[in-house]
């Protein structure tokens, strides 16, 4: 093996492969959450409609599975992305709070927005899954584009 | 804020990725750092300067207006 003289000689690169790793780590494990919400919520959900379009008036579900749900969404949209945080340098900080920034700034302008675009009769009227996908696509698209930005 | 990281990881041949594990943060940070798109934090700074073993104002210097 000769991974052993290399990481003496360069051990700065020895380490970014190593974060490297961290980061693909963290990755597949957001992924497998995710995997694991979705499988979840196909199971316990009853009734008419499709959770992932907005149409959750004749959807019900057991409220212990409600409150396990909730927590997993807690988990994976809250707690997950604030340990992220401690896990990067504040150039990456910097490049994640401006997305976040992005979606918010997205949810506050798009509700009144899309209101009086309703109140015209332009569009329908706004919905709280709406306000979500803005907002959600707001902060990844924002993300990107400081990304390839540099 | 200019600097001359570049210059001062090209003296010692060090990669962006060896100069990024050595200050424990991004390859993409010090590539941001050395294009000027990023200025580092007052911690990261005083690393790098640990690291170059030079005084900070000897690698950041300030812009002139």
């Amino acid at each position: 093996m000769d991974h052993e003289p290399d990481d003496i000689r360069n051990p700065g690169e020895a380490r970014n492969r190593a974060r490297q790793r961290r980061k693909w780590a963290f990755l597949l494990f957001a992924g497998l959450v995710g995997a694991v919400i979705g499988a979840l919520l196909s199971g316990l959900e009853n009734g008419e409609g499709n959770f992932l379009v907005g149409q959750i008036e004749t959807l019900t579900m057991p409220a212990w599975a409600a409150i396990a749900m909730a927590a997993a969404f807690f988990f994976a949209f809250a707690v997950l992305p604030v340990w992220g945080f401690t896990q990067i340098d504040d150039y990456q900080m910097r490049q994640n709070l401006i997305g976040y920034a992005g979606g918010c700034i997205a949810a506050v302008a798009g509700y009144p927005i899309w209101a009086v675009l309703a109140m015209g009769g332009l569009v329908p009227h706004p919905t709280a899954f709406g306000i979500f996908v803005i907002a959600f696509a707001a902060t990844m698209l924002t993300f990107l584009a400081v990304k390839l930005r540099g | 804020m200019k600097n001359r990281l570049k210059v001062l990881r090209a003296e010692r041949d060090w990669s962006q990725a060896e100069l990024a594990g050595r200050l424990d943060v991004s390859r993409q940070a010090v590539n941001a750092i050395e294009t000027g798109k990023h200025d580092p934090s007052l911690g990261l700074a005083f690393k790098i300067s640990r690291v170059f073993d030079m005084p900070i104002e000897t690698i950041f210097l300030e812009e002139e207006d």
